[in-house]
């Protein structure tokens, strides 16, 4: 046991963004940019798939975002993917590469605690962004956790990172893409949001799967109420909230 | 802010309310770490920064053989939400003989959010300091507990 009557801050804590470069840039949807990041000096810090990093805009004084990131540790530099959405995404969208941006060490909690337990990844929008870094750094390391994703989007345009959740199916890995506000004939599509049937049906597939919810603070409320309603224990669910 | 804590916003004076358990965590917050208090703790956890504004530090003492937290204290530089939202944390870690740690690790902000009624949605980063403050807690107990 410890005591401790003062509490410092560390100069970790204040001097925690560094300079990165961004060393590529590539429109992945209309509405959705990837930016490649570099740092400027030294190697990049080790992360876990499914972490974040925040990042400080000089045109937003000190109100960092944070962006997870969407590459494994075994590719070079950190890849985000942001989606225009307020002042700040916009502002980071039009950067070019070249450009340089004041980055922090990757951080969170928002990843697997084992390779063998059944995945539900439910992923809203950007929220695809862990899902592709945790399954991507698995694949690569053999580990097939069964895996499957309901992926919810408003329209099929919005679909972020297809190519990659493409060539990660089969092997146990499924993916069930939901359009929201669109209608189709695609018989791989359901043309309605994620609701409790649906829900239910994944865990009829696996009923001790980790589930993994991504999205907006609505969608994660949503998707964990459906999920508690359902039956499933607290200890099964993982969220994290884009905000 | 009025007299009954709910808080009045723009030209429009539309009253953004807060729920009475928040109120309350609020103006009564539990289990704060004292001015000069020695607390004999377990794991200590200290999240966010000067510099941005928000710091978070949470200390927990843990019974070593049921793995339960039996005690908690926090402190922050936050809004009144950080506070509500870590006042109800160190609640719900420390009910009923104490969380386990597998429990307490897999806390989410949306079950504090819950039990406090509700939070605005432009407050839920309030609840994330706490619970990152504590998973930071967790981990500190883990290396050297």
């Amino acid at each position: 046991m410890r005591c401790a009557k003062r509490y410092k801050t560390t100069d970790a804590m204040d001097n925690r963004y560094a300079p990165y470069i961004i060393t590529k840039r590539r429109e992945e949807t209309p509405t959705v940019v990837e930016l490649v990041l570099a740092p400027k000096e030294g190697a990049r810090p080790a992360f876990v798939p499914g972490q974040f990093i925040d990042i400080l805009l000089p045109s937003h004084g000190a109100d960092a975002k944070s962006y997870t990131i969407s590459s494994t540790p075994h590719e070079e530099g950190f890849t985000i993917a942001v989606r225009r959405a307020g002042t700040f995404s916009q502002a980071l969208c039009d950067k070019k590469e070249g450009e340089v941006l004041s980055v922090s060490e990757p951080y969170g909690f928002f990843y697997p605690v084992d390779a063998k337990t059944p995945r539900l990844f439910l992923a809203g929008g950007i929220g695809i962004t862990p899902c592709i870094s945790i399954a991507r750094a698995g694949s690569a390391a053999g580990e097939r956790a069964p895996t499957l994703v309901y992926y919810s989007n408003r329209s099929y345009a919005d679909v972020a990172y297809r190519e990659a959740l493409d060539a990660l199916a089969g092997g146990g890995f499924i993916v069930k893409h939901f359009i929201t506000r669109e209608r189709g004939t695609d018989s791989g599509v359901v043309y309605e949001r994620i609701g409790q049937a649906h829900l239910k049906e994944a865990l009829r597939r696996s009923a001790d799967a980790h589930v993994f919810i991504c999205g907006s603070i609505a969608f994660v409320r949503d998707m964990r109420l459906m999920l508690k309603s359902a039956g499933i224990a607290e200890e099964q669910l993982f969220t994290e909230a884009f905000f | 802010m009025n007299n009954n804590g709910d808080v009045w916003e723009g030209a429009c004076a539309v009253p953004w309310a807060y729920t009475d358990v928040v109120k309350d965590h609020f103006f009564k917050p539990r289990n704060v770490l004292g001015d000069g208090e020695d607390f004999a703790h377990s794991g200590q956890g200290v999240v966010g920064s000067p510099a941005c504004g928000d710091v978070m530090l949470v200390l927990i003492k843990v019974d070593s053989e049921t793995e339960r937290i039996v005690e908690c204290r926090w402190r922050t530089f936050g809004c009144a939400s950080a506070i509500a939202s870590t006042s109800m944390m160190s609640v719900m870690l420390t009910e009923a003989g104490g969380m386990t740690l597998a429990r307490a690790a897999r806390l989410k902000p949306e079950e504090i959010i819950e039990r406090l009624g509700g939070l605005p949605d432009r407050k839920y980063h309030c609840s994330v300091l706490g619970h990152h403050a504590l998973r930071e807690a967790i981990q500190d107990y883990r290396r050297h507990g």
